[in-house]
């Protein structure tokens, strides 16, 4: 079982009293690309934010063990500085909390619980304008509010630069490509390519097969209704883009 | 027995302030002090501080631990003034014209604060320090002038009664902080301010209360503006036991414009009202207000918003904007905006919030790293620090930045980029 980074097993869980994941399977080793796909309402953000710790959700039954840990018994923040990173389909406003605040101060938090010295001011603003360069975001990014008046590309390319800046070990990236224009989802798929190794796994999640064209998955899930109904390599993506989804509803029925 | 014969004033002084003090004395003896049943005092309850006595202090007490300076500072101690080499240029102490006031300052004390308002009588009867400040045409302030109105550490209970008279010629500029700091021990501070803007002059107006916890604090201010005149006021409340600030503000002449921000930072059961009347006279005239609170413990924050558009102040633009940010269900906030709109070809906003702090922001900070006691200040610094934007002096923010964040116990995480 060392070779599994995170194993989600018989996944039962809603809001409420309505059931929206109905058992889910999953294994994701350390250095793989997954790409989670599936229509609109079939779980996806429900099994993203389950696994990032957002609250408002029930876990009827089954289990998630990452890095040999109870992942549900964590907290949001103990998830994140265990290397665990959602990159949000809608990343939240927060007036006034400069994006500066937030960035140095996740990024310290993680460098503390892995045992590593702090960086000061200056070194954090030296690792992050290497960061902004890579995706084409201008220095005065730091200083806006998180998020605050954003148009959609730059929140998710700030998800992306909180990524490259904090290096998790399980990156999930939720609806990362939607209402992304072809430059920006170039930028955005980058930013994730960089961020591939051996000993760090991503989760797409993701409606459209567009992104793969950029990131080629090594696994791809189809997630319909609550169930993995179907897994496969790359082409199970394409096949995806000229099928649909009918034809696997069909089966999963 | 009625609550007319509990009331002891101590006499006015004998000076050349005499003949408006002693119509102001009879008028408050008459009246009493306001009550819960006066529109404007609906929010809050003085009843408790009307049982009381509050006599003028003999002496001082001994000088408090105060904030470090803003700016160039005049300073009074329970309202004697705390030796100064020299005032600043252009202040006068108001004890100081007190034998033969001059025309102009005669021409606007006691006419520009509304007399019929019981405090602003109680405190013309009695003001027994403050000052009387000019700016000439064209005149710049180098550094913003602070006056300091100290609560003294002593035992006793007193009450201290300030006045500021401010006249600004045409085009002059000014940055004005009016400070509140001191002990914990009790106290009625009054404070009535009559400001008269000519054309063009703009004011930077802030009005900082760090007031003890003992500290009733109950304010005035009056603005008149002519033509072009700006006026920005900051209202920072930030202590005291309870603190009701009345601002009227009057854009008398065509292109007039004014911006009110406000921010209540209040915890156990301290109490915060800001009254707020703005009048548009002439055309072409702007105003906006913003007021937040951040409320913790059983606090309560008021906020009462009246604009009136006159009916020939057409093309005027007015928003009115408030929002409070709940710590703890037992705080409360009251917001009443109201306009009076007797043109027709005006622009006028208004909207309001109140609400906890938002779990989806929360889990978000969390997602990052950050735990939940730190994200919550986080976010509550943040939805406080709105009350500095758009300010005109970019010196101070950083100031003042830190004085909001230290009284709201902000992380560090904030604090070492202020």
């Amino acid at each position: 079982m060392t070779d599994t980074l995170l194993s989600i097993k018989n996944l039962h869980a809603g809001v409420e009293d309505k059931p929206i994941l109905r058992g889910i399977d999953l294994d994701i080793p350390p250095g793989e690309v997954h790409a989670i796909m599936g229509p609109n309402g079939s779980g996806k953000s429900t099994l993203s934010h389950i696994l990032a710790g957002k609250p408002g959700y029930t876990v009827s039954e089954g289990s998630v063990e990452y890095r040999g840990k109870d992942l549900l018994g964590l907290e949001p923040e103990e998830r994140a500085r265990e290397g665990l990173f959602l990159a949000l389909q809608y990343p939240v406003e927060i007036p006034g909390v400069n994006n500066v605040y937030l960035l140095k101060a996740g990024l310290n938090a993680l460098r503390t619980h892995r045992g590593e010295p702090e960086l000061d001011a200056y070194e954090f603003l030296k690792l992050a304008r290497e960061k902004l360069k890579l995706l084409d975001l201008d220095d005065s990014f730091l200083n806006r509010g998180v998020n605050e008046g954003f148009s959609g590309g730059e929140k998710k390319r700030n998800e992306i630069l909180q990524m490259l800046l904090f290096e998790p070990t399980l990156a999930l990236l939720d609806e990362t490509d939607s209402g992304l224009d072809i430059d920006a989802l170039k930028i955005v798929a980058d930013g994730v390519n960089r961020l591939r190794h051996p000993d760090r796994s991503i989760v797409l999640v993701t409606h459209y097969q567009r992104l793969l064209d950029y990131i080629e998955p090594d696994k791809v899930h189809v997630l319909i209704n609550g169930r993995i109904v179907k897994s496969g390599d790359a082409e199970l993506a394409r096949t995806l883009e000229s099928r649909g989804y009918d034809w696997l509803r069909a089966e999963a029925a | 027995m009625t609550a007319e014969t509990a009331i002891k004033l101590p006499e006015p002084a004998r000076d050349g302030f005499e003949v408006i003090r002693h119509p102001a004395r009879e008028h408050f003896l008459s009246r009493g002090w306001p009550t819960r049943r006066d529109e404007s005092y609906k929010y809050t309850d003085l009843s408790s501080l009307a049982r009381r006595e509050w006599p003028s202090p003999e002496n001082p007490g001994a000088t408090p631990r105060l904030p470090d300076a803003l700016g160039t500072q005049v300073l009074w101690n329970d309202g004697f003034q705390v030796a100064s080499d020299e005032l600043p240029a252009g202040v006068q102490a108001l004890k100081a014209c007190a034998d033969s006031p001059d025309k102009a300052l005669t021409a606007l004390l006691g006419h520009l604060a509304p007399e019929a308002d019981p405090v602003v009588a109680l405190n013309t009867a009695l003001f027994d320090h403050g000052a009387w400040i000019r700016m000439p045409r064209d005149a710049r302030a180098e550094s913003p002038l602070e006056l300091v109105y100290a609560t003294g550490e002593r035992d006793a209970a007193v009450a201290m009664h300030a006045r500021l008279v401010l006249e600004m010629d045409s085009h002059s500029q000014l940055v004005l902080i009016e400070r509140h700091a001191g002990s914990d021990a009790d106290t009625l501070s009054t404070r009535v301010a009559e400001i008269a803007l000519a054309e063009g002059a703009q004011l930077l107006h802030i009005r900082l209360n760090e007031a003890g916890a003992g500290t009733y604090l109950l304010g005035d201010t009056s603005v008149r503006l002519a033509k072009d005149a700006s006026y920005q006021l900051l209202n920072l409340d930030l202590g005291a036991r309870l603190s009701r600030e009345a601002v009227r503000v009057d854009l008398a002449g065509e292109g007039a414009h004014t911006l009110l921000k406000g921010l209540a930072v209040l915890d156990g059961k301290r109490h915060a009202d800001a009254d707020i009347k703005v009048m548009h006279s002439s055309g072409h005239t702007q105003s906006a207000q913003s007021f937040r609170g951040v409320l913790d413990g059983r606090s309560r924050h008021a906020y009462t918003s009246r604009v009136v558009v006159a009916e020939h102040a057409q093309k005027s633009d007015s928003s009115q904007e408030s929002a409070n940010l709940l710590l703890s269900p037992r705080a409360e906030a009251d917001t009443r905006p109201q306009l009076e709109i007797y043109a027709d070809d005006v622009t006028c906003n208004h909207g309001a919030a109140t609400g906890a702090v938002d779990p989806d922001a929360l889990f978000y900070l969390q997602s990052r790293g950050v735990d939940a006691d730190t994200a919550r200040r986080m976010v509550a610094y943040g939805f406080a620090a709105d009350a500095l934007s758009e300010l005109a002096e970019d010196s101070m923010q950083h100031d003042l930045a830190m004085l909001i964040a230290d009284r709201m116990k902000a992380p560090r995480e904030v604090l070492e980029w202020l």
